[in-house]
């Protein structure tokens, strides 16, 4: 019972740093959110993993905080400019964000009561999957670049999360997509050197 | 076992081997020779039919793909060699070269495993080793393509992850073969063909997920769009059908249909509006996907009609594109109005153009009106009477539009100034991928498929 008690605390936290990550309209304290969001991640990793007595999952865990943590901020934060306070997001008020990702999340929360909780009875996978949806909240309502890239890494992180709360995937499963996922980030950083905003080029409609 | 096991993995062994040429200065040819026996070995494993359900699943589906992507890969290895001959061999030529072989060995791994959520990984792993081929230009129109490759993809992979996750969860194994044995219809596979639409169907280009398509096809180096178009996204509708097979029941198949289907119609009506005939050949790859995607669905002789349409496909849109990177290099522009009269100028450019659009749009006699043609009887036999006749108006539009405009560069009465000679071996990589487009239907009627 207080597994489940820690579990879902841990979740929430995971959420609420969803929510801080949204509201931020600059950049580097929305990294520093997603950098949290995913320490927590590791934490939880490490509490199923001392629970089930899996220590795949702490190494997972370890991973998470190697990767996540320090490895992906450290890139992101390199190719920022000198002064960050430069970096923020023009288009978007924060009253916009506030409604809309609260909106966001009630409907994500219904989508998994209504469809997937009869199935699956693991309440916390909701935490998951409004995660994920989320990310993909930030990257479609966002225009800089580095808001994309960490968009991309709360709905991976959110992915992590619904597979550790309802069904582990085997680890070199979830080695290989971490590892994947860092590819992808490792190569949005490269790009993302080349150009910050993202506008409408008339070539590219049609 | 054994021998089977070694003789599969070498297929995509070999080109995550090839990129080592990084560090050599005969890069280009090792990648080429490397290529051709990739080739070779695809040749062996569907002419000698290989089957194998063990680490790797290897069956009627994937054998011809497999070569169709290893085919690619070699033609578009010769093609880059002239194509980007002014950047000789420089570092950004050389992990151009690189990051392309790690390219075709995530795809051909991806046909290969019988894991799904290795699958996953394969397919996750083309679009970080894809994303940096499309900048070798370095242009802003190429790095914002690519970044809307690598966020739109990823983002809607990782949707397809959860497809996989909830799989895992209702059969316990991630093992496809393992999966498909036991396939039932539940509201787990339900939910789990949902996801799977939403994440793989944006890499294939089902509408209306895959925005990123046109961007990226019509950026891409030629060689690249090529590879792209031809083997990457029947790559991703593969792993679709994949899970269509674990999970399909009639209303996952209801699904598939309206999904196909709109992805067609919509490709069809935007076709004739297209000015940059690099896009106009990336709407009609989402149209084939789109066909080739209801045939796989609609099952029985369909299925094989579809395999022959994507294996023709593959041969004919990089034809295409290779055309295309010929007819750019030549004329400096990608505006179809601008491009007239290539036959006088470029008469074999002008002749793998008009074929490759024939081709493209499935005619006679290519593979791909075989394929079409099986997936139409298919379809008929399985009652599906509307959706033929929907199926049928896309086809007849995107028919009638491909080919006025790749008739209208190749005989049209504009003139357009040559302001660079294209080097033989590009124009011979077109020929030989529309040679290889035409005998493809052979592959059908010979009973090697």
């Amino acid at each position: 019972m207080i597994a489940v008690e820690i579990e879902g605390i841990l979740s929430v936290l995971m959420i609420i740093s969803a929510l801080s990550v949204q509201m931020r309209i600059f950049i580097n304290p929305m990294l520093d959110s997603v950098i949290v969001q995913s320490f927590i991640l590791a934490a939880i990793a490490v509490f199923v993993g001392v629970y089930e007595a899996s220590y795949m999952l702490i190494f997972l865990a370890v991973l998470i905080v190697l990767l996540r943590g320090f490895l992906i901020s450290f890139l992101l934060k390199k190719k920022m400019p000198a002064d960050p306070s430069t970096l923020r997001e023009d288009y978007i008020t924060t009253a916009t964000v506030i409604v809309s990702s609260i909106f966001v999340f009630i409907i994500s929360l219904f989508i998994y009561r209504v469809l997937l909780f009869p199935l699956i009875g693991h309440p916390l996978g909701s935490i998951g999957l409004s995660l994920i949806a989320q990310g993909i909240l930030l990257i479609v309502t966002r225009k800089n670049s580095f808001a994309h890239v960490i968009g991309y890494i709360e709905e991976e992180n959110g992915i992590v999360l619904l597979s550790l709360l309802v069904v582990p995937l085997p680890l070199l499963i979830e080695i290989s997509a971490l590892l994947d996922v860092f590819g992808i980030v490792l190569v949005s950083v490269i790009l993302v050197r080349e150009d910050i905003t993202h506008d409408i080029f008339e070539e590219l409609i049609g | 076992m054994i021998y089977i096991n070694v003789l599969v993995a070498l297929i995509f062994i070999l080109p995550a081997t090839l990129s080592l040429s990084y560090f050599f200065r005969v890069f280009r040819s090792i990648n080429v020779t490397g290529s051709f026996f990739t080739v070779i070995l695809a040749v062996v494993v569907l002419l000698f039919r290989i089957h194998s359900s063990g680490l790797f699943l290897i069956d009627y589906l994937n054998r011809p793909l497999i070569l169709a992507s290893a085919s690619v890969f070699f033609l578009s290895s010769v093609f880059g060699i002239g194509y980007h001959h002014r950047l000789g061999e420089s570092r950004n030529m050389r992990l151009h070269y690189a990051m392309m072989d790690l390219f075709a060995s995530a795809i051909i791994f991806s046909l290969e495993i019988n894991n799904l959520g290795l699958l996953w990984i394969g397919i996750e792993l083309t679009t970080a080793s894809s994303s940096l081929l499309l900048v070798i230009e370095r242009g802003k129109l190429q790095i914002e393509a690519a970044w809307r490759y690598t966020i739109i993809v990823s983002a809607g992979l990782s949707i397809a992850l959860v497809s996989v996750i909830i799989l895992f969860f209702a059969y316990g194994t991630l093992t496809i073969s393992t999966m498909i044995a036991d396939a039932r219809v539940s509201e787990f596979g339900e939910i789990a063909a949902v996801a799977a639409v939403v994440g793989f169907g944006t890499k294939v280009g089902i509408f209306p997920f895959g925005t990123w398509l046109p961007d990226a096809h019509s950026q891409a180096p030629s060689e690249i769009s090529a590879m792209f178009s031809g083997i990457l996204l029947p790559v991703a509708l593969y792993a679709l059908y994949r899970i269509y097979q674990i999970t399909g029941g009639s209303s996952v198949m209801s699904l598939y249909l309206i999904f196909g289907l709109l992805t067609v119609l919509v490709a069809a009506i935007l076709i004739p509006s297209q000015r940059d005939y690099k896009r106009m050949f990336a709407y009609s790859s989402m149209e084939n996907m789109g066909i080739a995607f209801i045939g796989l669905i609609t099952g029985g002789i369909a299925v094989y009609g579809a395999i022959l349409l994507l294996f023709s496909h593959a041969f004919g849109k990089a034809g295409a594109f290779y055309s295309s990177g010929n007819v750019l290099e030549a004329c400096g522009t990608k505006e179809i109005n601008r491009v007239g009269d290539l036959r006088d100028s470029m008469p074999t450019t002008a002749a793998t153009l008009t074929l490759s659009g024939l081709c493209v749009t499935g005619t006679p006699p290519f593979g791909t009106f075989v394929g079409e043609f099986l997936i139409i009887i298919g379809m008929v036999s399985a009652g599906l009477y509307l959706e033929v006749v929907f199926l049928t108006i896309a086809i007849v539009i995107s028919f009638a539009s491909v080919n006025y405009f790749t008739t209208a560069m190749a005989f049209g009465i504009e003139k357009t100034r040559i302001v660079k000679d294209v080097s033989a071996s590009q124009k011979s990589v077109a020929l030989v991928s529309v040679a290889v487009a035409l005998l493809s239907s052979l592959i059908y009627f010979l009973g090697v498929m």
